[in-house]
Formats: C-alpha cells, structure tokens, sequence
C-alpha cells in the first residue's frame, strides 16, 4: 500500500488533546507511558525473586507480597496504545518493518545508541515520576509545576545534547 | 459535579481498566497519525527541520488544558479529584535533564516507542530494551537515590500548579499560555520555512 | 482554503483565551471527602489533639495554631479556652467564615463541649483541605484532665512526675479544684516539656 502522509500536526495535536481530557473526564488520570514498564519489570522481578522486591522500598510499593503491579491502568492503556498505533499504521500503509537513523550511522549501530537513549530515558523518567507522556502532557494540561519546569528543562537540554550528537541524524 | 466520572460513579477497577485501554488506542493512534513512530522525525525537532513534536505537543496540552480550565468553571469537573503529578522539583529537574540526553540520542520516548514497536520500526524495539534497562538499574540502586528521589534534596513541593504558585486564576495561566502557544506556532512555520521545509512526511 | 481554516484555529483561540481570562477557579467552598484518607486519619486518631498537647501550646505560646470554641455566644462567654475565639458551629460551616475567619495556613483546633459537634465540623473542614484537629474531650476533658488533674493511685515515679507537671499546668491555667495534697516522694513541680506537634502520616503517591 502507498504510504500516505503523516496527518497535520495541528490535527493530531488537538486529537491527542481531546483523548487526555476524555481520560482526565471519565477516570480522573492522563495518559501515562514509563509507569507501565515500571511495573513490568517489578512484575519479572517478583517472579525471580519476591524476596528482593519485598525489601526494596521502591519495588516494593509495586509488588510488595500480594501486590500486582500490573493490574494497574497504565499496563492497559499501553496495550490500546500498541492496538491504536497498529490499526493507524495498517490505514496509513506505514505498517512495514523500517530501521530508521540518521544518513551517517549504520542500522546496527542505531540499535546500540536505542539502547542507551532508552536506558537515559528510562532512569530519568523514575526521578521525573513520568516520561514525556504521562509526566510532561498529563502534568502540562494540568498546569502542574514541576511539568512546566520539567519541560523546559528537558527541551533544552535535548537541544543542546542533540548538537553533540548530530552524527547520529543528520 | 460529576467528573471524574470514575470518582463521582464510583466505577469498579475492571472499568477502569477497559476505559484505560480504549483510551490507549486513541492515544496510540493519534500519535502515529502526528508521525510519532519515526525516530528520525522526532529527533528532527532538536535540528529545527521538523518542528512536529512542538506543535503536537502545545496543541494537544492546551486543548486539555482549555478543556479543563471551561469544565471546571462550569462546576463539572473536580480538578481535586483529577490527578495532577506532585512537585519534587529538584528530582523532576534532575530527571528531565536526563530524558532529554535519552531523548537525542534515543529518538523516542515511551509512548512513541511503543508506537514505533507497533508499526514494525526496529529500532523503536531496542529503544524498550533500554526503557528496561534503565528503570531496572534506578530499582536497584534505589536505596542510594532515596534521598534525591523522595527525601530531603529532591525538593518536595507537593501537589502545586502554576496558578496556585502564582496566586491566581487558573483562567488567566490558560488564557497567557493560549496565546504563547499560539505564538509558538507561528514561530515554528517561520523555522521550518528557514531551514527549508525539510518536513520528514 | 488552508490559511483560511487556520485563521478561523487561531481567531477562535485567542477568542477561548479572552473568555479563560475572566472565568472563576475551582469553588473553595466544596468539599472533597477522601473518604478512605479520613478513615485513615481517624482510625489512627491522627484527627485528634489531647488537652495534655494543647495545654503545652498555649503555654509555650505557640502561634501556629488558631483554636475555635463552636459553641454558643453564651457558653462561650460562661468559661473557654485561653485564646479560643468563638465562631458557634451553625456559623463555622458559612462560605465567608472558612474563607475569611479561619487561617488555612495554620492548624485549626475546634472543640465543642463534647466531641460530637466538633467530629461532625471535622469532616467537613478535613473535606475542604484544612488541616484540623479536634480537642479530645472537648470543654469537659479540658477541665477534667487540665483544670483538675487526678491524683494518681498507684505512686509510681513517673505517675508522680506526670502529676506533678499536671498540677503545674493547672495552676498556671487558674484550675480551680487543685488537690493540695503532696505526693508521697515530694517530687518537685517539673517545667512542663517542649510541645510535640500532632504527627501527620506521609500520603502515599500514585
């Protein structure tokens, strides 16, 4: 199928925005991201070892003795979120399989800056309470203020991270 | 009153799970129809070629925002009831720093990557790997980072908005934050247009 | 066709904008019960202050607190707590009284003669945000446990010290049935100890 062109920005922008109010609207949380993996890695962990976790603080508030960690809207809305991005990519013909980095690396060597860009992110996003998502948008539209300070901090340094690492994209 | 619907109904968690999951596919397929599954359109953002991140992102932050802001004044919505993420300043600043290193150099961002995942985008695969490996390593060294995380240097300032530090309205911070983003909008058309409209499609 | 589109986005937000500038917030005055918060605070007693606590306050001049008798003008003016205002309970509960009389940056003590007005006030203050706290025992533990504090039975060392602190607070609050009679290891009359605040247990996150 002929890929068709990405939709406005405008119009995704406000179709994403009128998803978060009808999320703050019926459950009374945004929209979320990092907090499902979160807990997917405290629920391998439990399996692995529960005693680790019950003596962690920080795991244990997940999955501390009969805790679930994923029955937990997070996990559920990051399933919709993998159903809605493939029902999106089948319409718009972009469902195929694609590597994408920058002119001057190779694909693999883009797997290896994936890695350590999502491990950043990752680790940032714990300290954050959210990554872009369920931290910058959710506390954004709710005029939180560390969101708004958060945001501009985050932006700029990527910025200025992105100009030492322009090798990698452009 | 009567939302939260979830608060004022008194729904059951299994609703709120579905709920949750029906609004993930939204969520997941208005980020991919904006282009948000393509790594090197995302990073575009940081080389001012394709400003798509910034104007998605305003557009739909205020659009809630608006939203909550008229529904509130309405009596309809219970923002006290709502969730609206704590302030621990110094961690959150400390946090988002380093999201925006693993930003540039990743590409993505949790949500996008799971987009990405969805639409066979390899990379996006191993973006996740690292998504696990990084909250995994904050887990375990989670008794050293206690003190910057929650306790006494992360800067704990509570559940603070930007109105109520300000002392004001939330109307009037809407209403400012509206037209910056308008602004903001326009300033993006006139970069784009600089670099040479190298929009990623 | 575009620009024209795009024109009528930005007249209406900026319209939007215009209208967000004028609109109230959130009405101070409804309430929000947590329930499963209260039922915390409550079973952990967390709601309340002992007169033993509050004697230590007024003593040591605390001002981090506002103190409230919710009874009527009359009782009020029979007999109160040092430094208590009087705002009766059919008052308390009026929209400009929480937002003008009480001080939402301060801990609100609030005591009836009893405790049940004041449990059922509680609720409602607790529900708007406040950080309140009921007089365990009311006006009559007050005068019970600090006007005329009982004498021991058993005479243990530190039942005779905890007595004699007890006296002590009488006498400065004017108590007017103080037992005379000495303790039997003549201990002497004891400052009275720096005040503890009531502890607030931490909320946990999402």
């Amino acid at each position: 199928m002929e890929k068709k062109p990405y939709a406005s920005p405008y119009i995704a922008g406000v179709g994403l925005g009128l998803v978060l109010l009808a999320a703050f609207f019926f459950t009374g949380h945004g929209l979320g991201a990092s907090g499902a993996i979160t807990r997917s890695i405290v629920a391998v962990e439990k399996v692995i070892s529960q005693e680790h976790v019950d003596n962690n603080a920080y795991l244990a508030e997940y999955g501390g003795g009969d805790t679930n960690p994923l029955n937990n809207w997070l996990v559920f809305q990051l399933l919709g979120v993998i159903v809605g991005g493939m029902l999106s990519g089948i319409i718009a013909g972009r469902f195929r399989k694609e590597i994408n980095h920058g002119p001057r690396i190779t694909p693999k060597q883009r797997w290896l800056y994936a890695i350590i860009g999502g491990a950043l992110f990752g680790f940032g996003a714990k300290f954050a309470r959210g990554c872009t998502s369920g931290f910058i948008l959710t506390g954004g539209a709710g005029l939180a203020l560390g969101a708004w300070v958060g945001m501009m901090v985050m932006f700029a340094v990527a910025y200025i991270t992105a100009y030492f690492v322009r090798k990698l994209w452009i | 009153m009567f939302a939260p619907l979830s608060v004022y109904f008194n729904w059951s968690n299994g609703i709120d799970l579905l709920v949750s999951f029906i609004i993930g596919i939204g969520f997941g397929f208005a980020l991919e129809q904006g282009g948000f599954g393509n790594s090197r359109k995302l990073a575009m953002q940081f080389y001012f070629r394709d400003l798509t991140v910034l104007k998605v992102m305003f557009s739909a932050m205020v659009t809630a925002m608006t939203g909550i802001v008229f529904f509130t004044a309405f009596g309809w919505l219970d923002t006290n009831s709502m969730f609206i993420p704590q302030t621990f300043i110094w961690a959150q600043i400390l946090g988002c720093a380093i999201m925006g290193v693993g930003f540039a150099i990743g590409g993505y961002c949790p949500g996008t990557s799971f987009v990405g995942l969805s639409t066979l985008k390899m990379d996006a695969l191993f973006f996740i790997i690292g998504l696990f490996i990084g909250v995994f390593l904050f887990g375990e060294m989670f008794p050293i980072l206690e003190e910057l995380y929650h306790g006494k240097y992360s800067g704990n300032m509570g559940r603070i908005t930007l109105y109520e530090f300000l002392g004001v309205r939330p109307g009037i911070i809407a209403a400012i934050i509206l037209i910056m983003a308008i602004g903001a909008f326009w300033g993006s058309e006139k970069i784009e247009e600089k670099f040479g409209n190298q929009i990623i499609q | 066709m575009k620009l024209e589109n795009k024109q009528i986005a930005v007249y209406t937000a900026i319209l939007l904008a215009i209208i967000m500038l004028f609109l109230p917030g959130p009405d101070p005055s409804k309430v929000n019960l947590d329930l499963q918060l209260m039922a915390q605070i409550i079973g952990n007693k967390e709601d309340h202050v002992t007169p033993g606590e509050l004697s230590q306050w007024i003593i040591a001049g605390n001002n981090d607190y506002q103190l409230i008798d919710i009874r009527s003008k009359d009782e009020y003016d029979k007999g109160h707590i040092e430094g208590a205002i009087n705002i009766p309970i059919e008052n308390l509960l009026h929209k400009n009284v929480i937002t003008d009389e009480l001080n939402h940056d301060k801990k609100i003590v609030i005591y009836s003669n009893g405790s049940s007005h004041a449990s059922q006030a509680w609720v409602v203050l607790k529900g708007l945000g406040l950080d309140c706290y009921i007089l365990e025992g009311g006006y009559n533990g007050w005068n019970a446990a600090v006007l005329n504090p009982a004498v021991p039975s058993a005479t243990t060392d530190d039942e005779i010290l905890l007595y004699a602190k007890q006296k002590a607070v009488a006498e400065y609050f004017g108590g007017s049935n103080i037992q005379v009679q000495k303790p039997a290891n003549n201990a002497a009359p004891v400052a009275p100890q720096k005040p503890q605040g009531v502890k607030k247990k931490k909320m946990q996150g999402c």
